[in-house]
């Protein structure tokens, strides 16, 4: 007897933890739900930090340059040998004709000039890391030279794509030297000494910075934009993509300039962002995989992001070091090198530099634009494309398709719920509730399907009629509803209550009939061309086939069911006490729901709208396919949009792990929760107060 | 006299606007529905095939799809789906009706359905099966080719067999390679000379047509029974064509096993977790914290739920997975990866409330009488719970099961982040061990409408599949929810009944 009790409670101790078990379950899966969103997107804070590597001895070299396999650089000597570490390959350069007396190379050292005491000599380096045996290995690999015999050059760019061109100064003259088969040719660039200069990557653009001007010339040596700088140049480059040009100069500014095509064809050349600093610009190197770049200065390095204006991180280095600033190939380490003969060498970690507050929600001048935008545009074709990650334009177009979808739905089933509350017939309202119940279980991706591929052609062929139905609906059913109250009473119709559904049917049939009758007279009439020609024309307004009036309707007739049952329930809820009191005041049905029953549930009106709009916010597949995904800022009905749900449904499942993109994402996803949870947590509030003030039991 | 004194209602504007609101939202539902039903219908109801000659001599034979008016001069023009694709490159040509001169229905055009290139219309010159040739002129010969098409079709199901074994298998034996070649020697022997209305010659394989149907010889029994024949197919046959045709049987399959996994997992968490709201637990901080949490869940989007799925189920979780038990086959993911299984996790989350709602309800169904008389007959309170309270509350408990399947099996953008394909290359249940592969990506109905009505090569011809498997999908989620709320009703009604 004993054991049986004995089990009994044991059953009943294990039947406790398992009940509460599940509870917890529940409870610690909303939790981590939103802990873990907030855990993915909370690296995008993490600060870009500079850490010391090591310090290599490059004693006796004239150059030297970070590798791609981790820890490997090169290095070139006096006597013309270049060294790969870590393994200690040394090859020649061939031709050379030491002692070399300098060396330059092209931002991510492509091309290699040096001078020697022939002339100038230009090399194509190619340093790929390769299997050899197990192991991973650079090899490098040099071409035969171009030669120019121009000594006694101060040596200023190298750059190009398929042949090199060269800029140095002489006596005074700054001279570019052109590849003409295997030998370079000089023209006279400009008769200034020019301090820096950079060739971008297609070899058609030259930048010089002379004493206090910046130009752009052509690869054929012709002038095409000059600009004044504030300080006289220090150094020049390019960022990633060749589309901006910085230029440090000797009282510690660093200048962005763009060149943009004007109206006529000409060229401007604008300067569109400062960076100021301590002490002279020593050193700029682009990163080879965004638009950070690093700026050396005596005794610091600095690594800025141009984008956002930033100073992402900064670091200490000796005073000695003052040349040889370069990125590695990957982008994860810096090379700067001291004239004593050592090079440090710092790891760089760039965080998510593409993603500030600034960036997610300010207008931002991009690279290439000549104004500051929202834009959202998370990839592109090339290398060098910049990730545009505003917010603003996809809660823009949330909002908008909410907006739009409200406007269709909330008289709609307001309307409807009032009727169903107030003046419908008990039978009615037992059949029109799980109708309405079956509407919201409708598939979001089948009224999607169909606002796409059946509607929104349909509108576009239709947008006439459409417009008139709204105007001529309403007004055939004020008029004839006028019509059968009017007063002198001779006048005036009569209806019986229970005819009034059919009536109203038959109304907005004839309505209908109307609009089928008449609308393409009516367009014809005041649209000659039609009425998307006018739009277009007359307006401006161009016409998306999968605009925000297709997608609101679809959006609206997936949220009515919501916003109609919340409604209903609000209004079911007045007592009837309030309701019996107008009318024995004399007050008719519909005015005593008017003015008495809609004013004492508006708070659950309100509840039922905010919830419908959190509905509507975070609805995914209907605004997929029927908005056309364009993530533009306008108002205009008959444009599309891209919303915050759609943007993840189809840019998350590309976004590789880890990445900002990724983090970007789910930080939408995150503010769509947060939206939706307000607007729940605030409509149930609200429809709780309400019950509670008409003691209605849950 | 009394002064002319016009007064307009106050009460009918009101009582007329709001009934239309109610007609109209009602209207949009059953004119969805009907659309769907109509598309669906429309597209697979065999199509008369007519031969329209213009008057520069060509002749066009194709089903008339649509017609607009004629942006050049007055009339109409006509969409003809005249197929042949890998003659045209296109299956759809328009045609203006002021250039068509006569319009005609010949009985002997025929409709050939193939694996590859679409359909193929026109005329059939000869069979040549093993030597054999047959005139289609001879009487009974749409019975010799519809038996030469079995024969050819079922050798090609055993050769497809065959070949997918022997290509599961690093080496095949000697004897399977050479009955594959026999099997595929075979089917070789049958093929159909046809000819397009244009008088283009074109040698078809018997192998390549799933069937051929002369159209415009059926009458309306017959062109029902194609209809039924083509319902079924697409019920039970695979997809063919990057999916514009043929069937969507694993897609079916799919979202059938997505759901039922999702069921496995919600089920007991979301009756376990009302039981404690309603039975255990008074109102404490704690429950309040779960019930938040339940309300919670219930309006968070789920989109929401996909980006958790991706980054929890998939990344954090699968990675792990896959490093402590797969780590021989990394970096390639098993189940880092969207798969069957996390989808099922993250829908089961999604559908949590509607279970935790449901089920709470029902418990409500079983009367305190009855409770206390179980406690005074001596019941612990898991005795009373198990064997008075649960019984009573079985039916909300079968409307929550039911309730939540209907929401997954409609719910398409959290499956986007978490695993579903246009094509799933195997079913994620099989003859090979461990049967239940739960890291497979699958094929779902709801993603189905979506892929191949927007993301298709060819959105035109993959209409009447869109429209068929959007009313599949459709008819399955309301069927569902009406089997909830007549559940549910009944359950109600006893209570009431019970309650007088």
């Amino acid at each position: 007897m004993a054991g049986a009790r004995d089990r009994a409670r044991r059953r009943e101790l294990w039947a406790k933890a398992l009940i509460t078990g599940a509870a917890m379950a529940v409870l610690s899966s909303t939790f981590l739900l939103f802990a873990y969103l907030l855990w993915e997107v909370l690296p995008l804070l993490r600060p870009a930090r500079l850490r010391p590597l090591e310090t290599v001895a490059v004693k006796g070299s004239v150059f030297a340059f970070p590798g791609e396999l981790p820890g490997s650089f090169w290095t070139l000597s006096q006597e013309g040998v270049v060294r790969v570490r870590p393994q200690g390959e040394a090859v020649r350069l061939p031709q050379v004709a030491p002692p070399l007396t300098a060396a330059i190379a092209d931002r991510w050292a492509r091309w290699l000039a040096v001078s020697d005491a022939e002339g100038i000599k230009v090399y194509r380096v190619s340093l790929r890391p390769s299997f050899v045996g197990q192991e991973r290995q650079l090899k490098l690999r040099l071409s035969s030279p171009f030669v120019a015999a121009a000594t006694e050059v101060k040596l200023l760019a190298v750059g190009g794509e398929a042949t090199p061109l060269v800029l140095g100064v002489r006596g005074g003259v700054t001279y570019l030297w052109r590849a003409q088969g295997g030998s370079l040719e000089a023209v006279v660039l400009s008769s200034q000494e020019g301090h820096a200069a950079v060739v971008n990557e297609a070899g058609d653009r030259v930048w010089l910075a002379s004493d206090r001007q910046l130009t752009v010339w052509d690869g054929g040596g012709g002038r095409l934009a000059t600009a004044p700088l504030l300080a006289p140049a220090t150094v020049v480059t390019l960022l990633l993509g060749d589309l901006t040009c910085l230029v440090g100069d000797r009282q510690g500014n660093v200048q962005a300039f763009g060149l943009f095509q004007g109206e006529g064809g000409n060229f401007l050349l604008e300067g569109f962002a400062t960076f100021r600093g301590p002490g002279p610009v020593l050193g700029l190197a682009p990163s080879p995989r965004s638009k950070a770049f690093a700026v050396l200065r005596p005794g610091l390095v600095q690594v800025d992001y141009l984008t956002s204006g930033k100073v992402l991180a900064q670091h200490a280095v000796p005073e000695g070091a003052r040349t040889g600033l370069a990125f590695a190939p990957r982008g994860e380490r810096l090379l700067v090198t001291e004239e004593s003969g050592g090079a440090h060498v710092l790891a760089a970690d760039l965080g998510h530099p593409e993603a500030t507050l600034g960036t997610l929600f300010g207008k931002v001048r991009y690279e290439g634009y000549r104004n500051t935008t929202w834009t959202w545009q998370s990839t592109g074709g090339s290398n060098a494309f910049e990730p545009k990650l505003s917010l603003v334009p996809l809660i823009f177009g949330s909002f908008k398709g909410a907006f739009y979808a409200m406007l269709f739905s909330a008289p709609l089933a307001f309307l409807a719920a009032l009727y169903t509350s107030q003046f419908a017939t008990a039978r009615l309202r037992q059949w029109v509730k799980p109708v309405v119940e079956l509407l919201a279980g409708v598939p979001s991706v089948v009224v999607g399907f169909v606002a796409a591929l059946v509607l929104a052609p349909w509108l576009s062929a239709h947008l006439g009629a459409v417009l008139l139905a709204l105007f001529v609906l309403p007004v055939t059913l004020l008029t004839a509803a006028w019509l059968c109250e009017l007063r002198p009473r001779p006048w005036q119709l009569r209806l019986q209550e229970r005819w009034e559904r059919v009536l109203t049917l038959g109304l907005l049939l004839v309505g209908l009939g109307i609009v089928w009758l008449f609308a393409p007279g009516v367009e014809r009439l005041l649209f000659p061309g039609g009425l998307l020609e006018f739009l277009h024309t007359r307006l401006g307004v161009s016409y998306d086939q999968r605009n925000a009036l297709v997608t609101g309707f679809a959006l609206g007739f997936a949220v009515l069911p919501v916003i109609f049952t919340l409604a209903e329930e609000a209004l079911s809820n007045v007592p009837e006490s309030l309701v019996n009191a107008a009318l024995s005041l004399g007050a008719s049905r519909a005015r005593a729901a008017w003015t008495v029953v809609v004013p004492a549930a508006a708070p659950g009106l309100v509840a039922a709208l905010l919830l419908g709009f959190g509905r509507a916010v975070g609805e995914t597949m209907i605004v997929l396919m029927a908005s056309g995904n364009a993530p533009v800022l306008s108002f205009s009905p008959f444009s599309g949009m891209r919303t915050m749900a759609a943007c993840i449904a189809v840019e998350l499942p590309e976004a590789a792990y880890g990445e900002t993109l990724y983090r970007v994402l789910l930080l939408v996803a995150l503010l769509l929760f947060a939206f939706t949870l307000v607007t729940n947590l605030l409509g149930q509030r609200i429809a709780r107060g309400l019950r509670r003030r008409f003691g209605v039991a849950r | 006299m009394k002064p002319f004194h016009l007064v307009v209602g106050e009460d009918l504007p009101k009582r007329f606007l709001s009934a239309a609101a109610l007609l109209v939202a009602l209207g949009l539902m059953f004119g969805l529905t009907f659309l769907v039903a109509w598309g669906a219908g429309w597209g697979f109801w065999p199509k008369p095939l007519e031969l329209l000659t213009l008057a520069d001599g060509t002749k066009v034979l194709g089903e008339l799809w649509d017609r607009e008016s004629d942006p050049v001069g007055t009339g109409l023009r006509w969409r003809v789906k005249v197929g042949n694709r890998d003659l045209w490159g296109s299956d759809f040509r328009v045609v203006r009706q002021a250039e068509v001169v006569k319009v005609e229905r010949p009985t002997d055009a025929w409709v050939l359905e193939r694996w590859e290139y679409g359909n193929f219309y026109g005329f059939v010159l000869s069979l040549d099966a093993d030597g054999q040739v047959f005139d289609p002129k001879t009487p009974g010969f749409q019975a010799i080719l519809s038996r030469k098409l079995r024969e050819v079709a079922s050798l090609k199901r055993q050769s497809d067999k065959l070949a997918a074994k022997v290509a599961r298998k690093a080496q095949a034996s000697e004897e399977e390679l050479a009955r594959l070649a026999s099997l595929q020697q075979a089917q070789e022997g049958c093929t159909l000379l046809m000819t397009t209305a244009g008088g283009e010659r074109k040698d078809i394989p018997c192998a390549q047509v799933v069937h051929a149907r002369p159209m415009n010889r059926l009458g309306f029994w017959g062109k029902l029974a194609v209809f039924g024949e083509r319902w079924l197919e697409f019920i039970t046959a695979e997809p063919r064509e990057s999916n514009t045709e043929g069937g969507i049987f694993p897609a079916l399959f799919g979202t059938s096993l997505l759901v039922l996994l999702m069921t496995v997992g919600v089920v007991p968490l979301g009756v376990l977790t009302a039981v404690y709201l309603r039975e255990y637990a008074g109102d404490t901080r704690f429950t309040r914290a779960v019930r938040l949490s339940v309300t919670t869940l219930a309006g968070v989007p789920s989109i929401v739920f996909g980006a958790f799925g991706l980054a929890f189920f998939v990344y954090t979780l699968g990675g792990t997975v896959d490093k402590l038990f797969f780590a021989s086959s990394l970096p390639t993911p098993t189940f880092g990866t969207g798969g069957i299984l996390w989808a099922s996790a993250t829908l089961a989350l999604l559908t949590l409330p509607v279970v935790v709602v449901a089920t709470e309800e029902g418990l409500a169904a079983a009367p305190v009488e009855v409770r206390e008389g179980a406690q005074a007959l001596g019941a612990t309170r898991w005795e009373t719970l198990r064997y008075v309270v649960l019984p009573y509350a079985k039916p909300g408990i079968y409307t929550g099961m039911i309730l939540a399947v209907a929401r997954a099996a409609g719910e398409v953008a959290p499956l986007m982040l978490t695993g579903v394909v246009k094509l799933a290359p195997a079913l994620p249940l099989d003859s090979s061990p461990p049967f239940f592969h739960l890291e497979r990506k699958f094929m779902h109905l709801g993603f189905h409408i979506y892929d191949v009505g927007f993301q298709s090569p060819n959105v035109e011809a993959a209409r009447p599949v869109v429209f068929a498997t959007t009313l599949v999908l459709l008819v399955l989620v309301v069927l569902l929810n009406l089997l909830a709320l007549i559940l549910r009703n009944r359950a109600r009604n006893r209570v009431m009944s019970q309650a007088l």
